[in-house]
C-alpha cells in the first residue's frame, strides 16, 4: 500500500519548516532554538519590536542564516524538482537537472565570469551567477535545437546531443583554465563555486531568484499527469491524449530555468536532483502529482541538512555543500537501492 | 454509423515504403482483424488510423473529424491504442497504470475524480485484473502485462479500440484469453474494435471480419471464408496451405504444407 499523499505532503512540510528553524541556529555561534523563536516573534509576530533581544544574535540569525537556510531550501527544492521533470519526460534513471547540458554551460559561464572581473572577489561575485545563469539557458536551448536539427526531437537525440554539447563545453572550460594564468590566482573562488556551495549575500540576491523557483516549483505541477503519462513513452503518451510535443517543450523550459536558477545561489550541486526523486519514487510511488511536491520538499530539506552539516562538521570551517551531498547522499542512496531489490527500477 | 474511415490515403517513410488505401472504413460496432505479412503495412495503417502518423495525401475521418485536426485529448477520449509491447520506467502498480487511461479527462489541477476511480475499477473487472491490482506491473508475466494495457484502454472509454499484434510473444492460453475479452466487449458493450495480427486460425476463430493488407495495399476485404483461400494466401504469405472447416466451430481452418511436400490435391 502506498501512503497517502494529503498525510506525505503536510509531514514533509512541517518537516522542512522546522528544519529551518532548526538549522538556523546551526553554525560557527550556535543559537538555541529558544531563542530563534525569541527573535521571529519579536521580528514578524504580532506588536513585532525589531530590534529587541539579544544584537549579535539577531543580526547573525536575520541577516546571515535565515537567508542561508532559505537560500538552501530553494535550491534543493528547485533541483529536485527538475531532476524528477526530466527523469521522468526521458523515462531514463540516469537523467538528472545536468543531463541536458547545463551545467557545463553554468561552468563554462562561470569561468568566463571569472577571466572577465577585476581582481577582487567583491567584482567577481554578481558576474558569477550571471553568466552562469546565461550559460544554463543558452546550452539548454543548443542542445534542444540540435536535438531538434537531426530530425524531430527524440528522446534519444536529446540525450545524445546534451552529451556531445557537455563534452565540447567541458573541454573548452578546461581550456580556458589551462591557457589563462590570471585564473590562477582567482581559482579559489572559482572552484567554491564549482563545488557548490550556498553563498547568498543576505536577502536582496535572494529575492532575485526566489519568486522565479516558486513560481517553476508551481508551473511544475499542472504537467503531472502529462508526465504520468510519458511513461508509456511519446506514442504512448500521445496515445493517451498527450500533446507531445508541447509538453516536451514546457518541461524542457522549466526544468532548464529551474536548474539554471538554482546554479547562479549555489554553483553546481550534484546528487540532490538525481537523488532525491529515486528516493522519494521508492517510497511513494511513481504518480508525479505527488511525487512533484513531495521532490520540492524533499529537496528543500535535503539540502537544508547537508548544508548545516557543511557549516558545523569542520566548524569554523566550511566544506563545500557540493562534496556533501555525494557523500550522504550516495550510501542512502545504495541503501535504498538495496532494499528496492529490483522490483523498483524496470526497464 | 461509420466511426473510422480511411479515404485514399498514401503514406510514405522516408526509407521508401509505402502504404495506399483507396478505402477502408469501419463502421461503429464492427469487430475487425487485420491480417498481413511482416512489413505489409498494418502498424502504418493504425498509425494513421490513430492519428500519430499523418498521411501525405487523403482523409482519415474519426467519427466523421478529421483526426490529425483534433485535439489529442478529444482523440483519446473517442479511440484508445494497444501497442505491441509496452515497457515503462518506474515500478507502477497495475492499477496505476489503467489510471494512465484517465488521462484525457485530467483537469490541470485537480485530482482523479469519483468517475476517474469508477472508470479504473471497472477497467480492471473487464480485464480480469481485480486480484493485481496492486502488484507491481514489472512482476506480471506477459500476458497478464498485456491485459493491464488492455484495462488502461479502457479506462479511456473509447468506443473504438485499436490494437497492435495484442497477442505477439503470447502463449496459446493468453492469445485465447485476450481475444476472447476482445469479442466479449464487441458483443457486450458494442465497441468497435480493430487489431492486427499474424495468427490466421486465430483471427477466423475471433473476427467477423478480416482485412488482408499486402506491401501497402488492402488486398482483401471480407469474412473470414472470402478472404482465408488458399490462393490469396499464397499471394500474400508467400505459403501454401490447405483451408478446411474447423471441426467444432466451422470458421475456415488454415493447415500450413511444407515446401517440397505434395499437397493431396496435385
Amino acid at each position: 500500500m502506498r501512503p497517502r499523499p494529503a498525510v506525505v505532503l503536510s509531514a514533509l512540510a512541517l518537516a522542512v519548516g522546522v528544519s529551518m528553524a532548526l538549522a538556523a541556529g546551526l553554525g560557527a555561534v550556535a543559537i538555541p532554538p529558544g531563542t530563534i523563536v525569541q527573535v521571529l516573534a519579536h521580528q514578524f509576530g504580532p506588536g513585532a519590536n525589531p530590534g529587541a533581544g539579544q544584537p549579535a544574535e539577531e543580526a547573525i540569525l536575520l541577516q546571515i542564516r535565515l537567508p542561508r537556510v532559505v537560500a538552501a531550501a530553494l535550491v534543493g527544492a528547485a533541483l529536485a524538482t527538475a531532476g524528477a521533470l526530466l527523469q521522468g519526460l526521458l523515462r531514463n534513471p540516469l537523467a538528472d537537472p545536468y543531463v541536458i547540458g547545463t551545467s557545463a554551460g553554468a561552468a563554462l559561464g562561470a569561468t568566463v565570469a571569472t577571466l572577465a572581473a577585476a581582481p577582487g572577489f567583491a567584482a567577481t561575485f554578481g558576474l558569477i551567477p550571471a553568466l552562469a545563469f546565461a550559460g544554463a539557458i543558452g546550452t539548454a536551448l543548443l542542445v534542444y535545437r540540435l536535438a531538434r536539427a537531426s530530425g524531430g526531437t527524440s528522446i534519444t537525440n536529446l540525450l545524445l546531443a546534451g552529451m556531445a554539447v557537455n563534452a565540447v563545453l567541458v573541454a573548452a572550460m578546461n581550456f580556458l583554465l589551462s591557457v589563462d594564468d590570471r585564473l590562477q590566482l582567482r581559482m579559489r573562488a572559482l572552484f567554491a563555486w564549482l563545488f557548490g556551495g550556498i553563498a547568498v549575500a543576505g536577502w536582496d540576491q535572494l529575492a532575485l531568484v526566489a519568486p522565479g523557483i516558486l513560481a517553476l516549483v508551481a508551473l511544475a505541477w499542472p504537467l503531472a499527469p502529462a508526465l504520468n503519462a510519458l511513461a508509456m513513452g511519446e506514442e504512448g503518451a500521445a496515445y493517451l491524449g498527450v500533446e507531445v510535443v508541447q509538453v516536451r517543450r514546457s518541461l524542457l523550459a522549466v526544468a532548464a530555468l529551474l536548474t539554471a536558477l538554482a546554479v547562479t545561489v549555489s554553483g553546481l550541486i550534484g546528487f540532490v536532483g538525481l537523488v532525491v526523486p529515486h528516493a522519494l519514487r521508492m517510497v511513494l510511488g511513481p504518480e508525479h502529482r505527488l511525487l512533484l511536491p513531495a521532490s520540492a520538499l524533499g529537496g528543500a530539506l535535503f539540502l537544508l541538512w547537508t548544508d548545516a552539516l557543511a557549516r558545523t562538521v569542520l566548524a569554523p570551517a566550511e566544506l563545500p555543500v557540493g562534496v556533501l551531498t555525494g557523500l550522504v547522499g550516495g550510501p542512502f542512496f545504495l541503501y535504498l537501492l538495496g532494499r528496492a531489490r529490483g522490483s523498483y527500477l524496470f526497464a | 454509423m461509420t466511426a473510422l474511415e480511411v479515404r485514399q490515403v498514401e503514406f510514405a517513410f522516408p526509407q521508401g515504403f509505402r502504404l495506399q488505401v483507396e478505402r477502408f472504413t469501419v463502421a461503429a460496432g464492427e469487430l475487425v482483424g487485420v491480417l498481413g505479412p511482416n512489413g505489409s503495412g498494418k502498424t502504418t495503417l493504425l498509425r494513421l488510423a490513430a492519428g500519430t502518423l499523418r498521411p501525405r495525401r487523403g482523409s482519415v475521418l474519426l467519427d466523421g473529424r478529421e483526426v490529425c485536426s483534433l485535439p489529442r485529448a478529444e482523440v483519446a477520449r473517442r479511440l484508445a491504442v494497444v501497442p505491441q509491447e509496452s515497457r515503462l520506467p518506474f515500478a507502477y502498480t497495475v492499477r496505476e497504470v489503467v489510471s494512465l487511461g484517465r488521462t484525457p479527462y485530467a483537469h490541470l489541477l485537480a485530482g482523479p475524480t469519483r468517475a476517474d476511480r469508477q472508470a479504473v475499477e471497472t477497467a480492471l473487472e473487464l480485464a480480469g485484473l481485480v486480484d493485481l491490482a496492486d502488484r507491481s506491473f514489472g512482476e506480471l508475466s506477459g500476458g497478464e502485462r498485456q491485459r493491464a494495457i488492455l484495462a488502461m484502454a479502457l479506462a479511456q472509454q473509447p468506443r473504438l479500440l485499436l490494437l497492435d499484434e495484442p497477442t505477439a510473444h503470447l502463449d496459446i492460453a493468453y492469445q485465447l484469453d485476450l481475444l476472447e475479452r476482445l469479442r466479449g466487449l464487441n458483443r457486450t458493450m458494442g465497441l468497435t474494435i480493430v487489431a492486427t495480427t499474424h495468427d490466421l486460425n486465430l483471427a477466423a476463430l475471433i473476427f467477423d471480419r478480416l482485412v488482408l493488407v499486402q506491401g501497402g495495399r488492402i488486398a482483401a476485404d471480407g469474412p473470414a471464408a472470402e478472404v482465408l483461400v488458399p490462393e490469396r494466401i499464397q499471394a500474400t504469405f508467400g505459403a501454401r496451405t490447405l483451408v478446411q472447416p474447423h471441426p467444432t466451430t466451422g470458421a475456415p481452418h488454415v493447415i500450413v504444407l511444407p515446401n517440397g511436400v505434395l499437397s493431396p490435391e496435385c
